[in-house]
């Protein structure tokens, strides 16, 4: 359609169609995320995640939603957490609090015996960076000079033992830099296509990929730390189920689901 | 054509503004992403460290203070040395550290230190005994190079006993041998299970074993 | 950068992509790891020769021994996965310092045994260790050459630092530790590198490093030697076209940068050429650039900027007929024939470069730009590059000096 032929459309269906354009550029538009691990997350892990290591354990897994991480999202995190130790062997319970609360004790029913470990996860958001000007930039371009926004998330782990002493604590913490832009998009389809290795692709499914298989791993070796600080405490005297689990229990396991990749809004 | 290469040079402009970004991207391949230990700090803390490329923060308005991403690039790959080596090996001084502390906090005085380690690989036990021993005489202590020894038998018995019965017995061995005098303690730093990469510690005086961590 | 445009050019060129990884990109990698290797250990011996250099300052200041006393020098110990050839560098370095560091009251003695294998045999058994870990059996073999004390260097890699463990024991049989120190550097910061005999604090070094940023000014004076050249138009079949001739710039001006990173220049520069007989010019510029390799000018590599620029042009003479709007007639031609050189054609337009400089310590360059004239209108002057959007049709280079 030329200039002029444009102009010989109705107004009011111009503006619809001229209104189109950038719902349509930004429809073919395409994100690509990009994961660094910040701080401790890029540790390598001695634990196998996909094996027993915490036979017969009582876990419980507590998740503290806060100013960035919603009531919705913690319930998230925690189930795929109580996935991840449930397919290491463990019992283990859920607990979603309310922001504020305390700790400990808001199950209802009879009172179970205290749990062996205590996993508690807390996230906050460290840094968030969307330029406006850049935003406006692509959009102008039709999306080919790309939009960038930038996350940096932590997620503050401590584990516990049944009388509530600390046993182990780590702060995990990730960066999340997402481009938007049909540009960036296609070339970085291409360079996977054509010249990076299945490891070296990047993108959002290997963003999943790679920030699950780090948490996974980080986690369950803080775990595994703390369950074997608190055998040396408690003088090697069994708790419920002996440390060194049988070898039938090694069977391979599925492994759990990604969590979710933190996707921020422009704002 | 010309339209194409224009298509192709649009984003590079964003990407060549953030060249020096520590994400993995078309400047930076994962391996290498990960190889960095990345810290978020003040810009006046950065521009404390690197006063080359980080600018003074303007003193009077607070307009345009950031925070700076400070990236570190190791010296090794996390993949070229045995997982539980390296994690062992990276904290070393703040894991050794935590332990000293420890067992300066149970305020026993005037003893000789004697330190060993107890790791599958011994180039790294000599790491972490060399690492703990340096430790404890700079925090004042009286230190001993001397590794206490027992026989050939003792250690064939010792060998076959699981940790929380060995280890005890060993230290009554070394005072009853007369290896540990009285005034001698002996730290120990081990790990008990081939998944961890923690250390373990136990202190043997006067023949008596106690599990520090 | 190279795998960055090694995989640009290869997302352009598909034909390559078809296959497996040819074998020989398989070996250039691993020749790239080898060589990475290869800067690791030169970085981990540099900051090894630092925290060396830090140790023996101490020494200096608050020596560990009251007269000067002789020390085996027993053991030095790389990060595991180092081969012993670090050793033996930080062993010589080591040796110089103390030699040219007779404050530090410590002297090597030579002393074979004490790192050999001894083998005591006893009342109680048989041992068989390092001599320096039974200095009694050194000692009653006379091995231990007059030194008392043996000196441990312990170097481990933690994460991204590098530690220091040094300890004298002293060699009788409850060995001692009579001196240690950890010590811990970082490659965020760079080495230090201070001479052997003229040792300095960190707080020292790092006022030098400061005032050495500082030094680097935020003004220079660059001094530019170029030549442009014009596309002649080859669709110009009035026949009336005239090639522009090359023009010789001298430029000088002021480049000033916001901080010491130099990332971001700007530049303004007044110029002239003059050819006999053909034409003289003036020129006033302006030019914005950015480093391209990296966020900081470096002291010893090259750095590559892009920049763009705006210049005013203003030419007298015969060479400015090239710049005319009009097809060049005889009838055009004939005043200026008639009265000879009474009568200069004249032409001034405007430009808009975007070009590339390569500049070494911030004090010569080679640059490389294309301009566009997108007011002028010259049948004579044809085009380099056309991007539809904007059409160079002048390329230049120049050197310059920066003062």
């Amino acid at each position: 359609m030329t200039h002029r032929s444009l102009w010989r459309i109705p107004a009011s269906r111009r503006r619809g169609l001229l209104a189109f354009v950038p719902a349509l550029l930004l429809a073919l538009s395409g994100c690509v995320t990009m994961y660094q691990p910040l701080a401790s997350l890029q540790r390598p892990v001695v634990v196998d995640p996909q094996v027993a290591n915490f036979q017969g354990l009582r876990m419980a897994v507590r998740c503290v939603p806060g100013e960035h991480f919603s009531a919705s999202n913690a319930d998230y995190l925690c189930r795929r957490l109580q996935n991840l130790f449930t397919n290491q062997g463990a019992q283990v319970e859920l607990e979603v609090l309310e922001p504020g609360s305390s700790l400990g004790g808001v199950q209802a029913g009879p009172p179970s015996p205290p749990p062996d470990l205590v996993v508690e996860a807390r996230s906050r958001q460290v840094h968030y960076d969307n330029s406006k000007l850049l935003w406006a930039v692509s959009i102008c371009t039709g999306t080919l000079v790309p939009a960038v926004t930038e996350t940096t998330v932590a997620l503050d782990l401590a584990v516990r033992g049944h009388d509530g002493a600390l046993l182990a604590a780590d702060t995990l913490q990730a960066r999340f830099v997402r481009y938007m832009g049909v540009s960036v998009w296609t070339v970085n389809s291409l360079l996977n296509w054509l010249v990076r290795s299945d490891e070296e692709d990047l993108g959002d499914k290997t963003t999943r990929r790679d920030f699950s298989r780090d948490l996974y791993g980080q986690v369950s070796q803080l775990a595994f730390h703390a369950h074997m600080r608190s055998v040396v405490l408690r003088g090697f005297e069994p708790a419920a189920a002996p440390a060194v689990p049988s070898p039938a229990a090694f069977a391979p396991r599925p492994v759990p689901a990604p969590p979710p990749v933190p996707a921020p809004a422009p704002r | 054509m010309e339209t194409l290469l224009i298509m192709l040079l649009l984003p590079f402009t964003v990407f060549l503004d953030r060249a020096t970004d520590p994400s993995p991207g078309p400047w930076q391949e994962k391996a290498e992403a990960r190889n960095l230990e990345c810290v978020r700090m003040s810009q006046a803390e950065a521009h404390e460290l690197r006063p080359d490329r980080v600018p003074e923060p303007p003193s009077r308005s607070t307009f345009g203070v950031t925070d700076a991403l400070i990236c570190k690039r190791r010296f090794l790959h996390h993949d070229e040395r045995p997982a539980r080596d390296e994690l062992i090996l990276s904290s070393l001084r703040q894991r050794v550290g935590e332990i000293n502390q420890q067992a300066g906090a149970l305020g026993l005085e005037g003893l000789t230190w004697h330190v060993d380690a107890f790791y599958p690989q011994p180039e790294v036990a000599a790491k972490i005994a060399v690492a703990s021993r340096t430790d404890l005489a700079e925090r004042g202590q009286r230190v001993s190079d001397r590794v206490p020894l027992l026989a050939a038998g003792d250690l064939v018995v010792l060998g076959g006993m699981p940790p929380q019965q060995a280890y005890p017995l060993a230290c009554k061995r070394y005072f009853d041998e007369g290896t540990l005098a009285e005034k001698d303690a002996f730290l120990n730093l081990m790990i008990l299970d081939p998944r961890e990469a923690q250390l373990h510690a136990g202190l043997c005086v006067q023949g008596k074993w106690t599990w520090l961590r | 950068m190279k795998t960055a445009l090694l995989s640009l050019a290869l997302a352009l060129l598909p034909a390559l992509a078809l296959g497996a990884p040819d074998p020989e990109v398989v070996a250039a990698r691993q020749a790239q790891l080898e060589a990475l290797r290869g800067q690791v250990a030169g970085q981990i011996q540099l900051q090894a020769y630092d925290l060396l250099d830090e140790l023996v300052f101490g020494w200096t200041l608050e020596p560990p021994f009251a007269l000067e006393t002789p020390v085996v020098l027993a053991d030095v110990t790389v990060p595991v996965g180092f081969g012993s050839g670090l050793s033996a560098l930080v062993e010589n370095h080591f040796a110089g310092l103390i030699t040219k560091n007779p404050k530090a009251r410590v002297v090597l003695a030579h002393c074979p045994q004490c790192t050999s294998v001894v083998v005591q045999s006893g009342a109680k058994g048989t041992i068989v260790a390092r001599g320096v870990d039974l200095p009694d059996a050194l000692g009653k073999a006379g091995a231990l050459s007059g030194a008392k004390h043996a000196l441990f260097l312990d170097f481990e890699v933690e994460g991204a630092s590098l530690v220091l463990r040094a300890r004298i024991t002293s060699l009788e049989p409850a060995l001692p530790i009579v001196f240690a120190k950890t010590l811990s550097t970082s490659t965020s910061t760079p080495a230090l590198l201070r001479a052997e005999e003229g040792l300095k604090s960190a707080s020292e070094a790092r006022k030098e490093y400061l005032e050495a940023l500082e030094g680097r000014g935020l003004l220079l004076v660059p001094v530019r030697f170029g030549v442009r050249t014009y596309a002649a138009n080859d669709d110009d079949w009035s026949g009336g076209g005239v090639m522009a001739t090359p023009m010789i710039w001298l430029q000088v001006g002021v480049e000033a940068s916001l901080t010491q990173a130099r990332a971001w220049t700007g530049s303004f520069s007044v110029g002239g050429s003059w050819m006999p007989e053909m034409h003289t010019a003036w020129m006033l510029q302006a030019r914005v650039a950015r480093l391209l390799t990296g966020s900081v000018s470096s002291l010893t590599y090259p750095d590559l900027y892009g920049f763009v620029g705006g210049s005013m042009i203003s030419v007298h003479g015969q060479s400015a007929l090239a710049f005319s709007e009009e097809t060049l007639t005889i009838e055009n031609l004939a005043p200026q024939l008639i009265e000879g050189a009474v009568i200069k054609p004249h032409a001034a337009f405007a430009a808009f470069a975007v070009g590339l400089e390569l500049r070494v310590k911030n004090r010569i360059s080679v640059i490389a730009f294309l301009e566009a004239m997108p007011f002028l209108d010259s049948p004579s002057i044809g085009s380099y590059l056309d991007l539809s959007l904007v059409n160079f049709r002048s390329f230049g280079a120049e050197v310059s000096f920066c003062f």
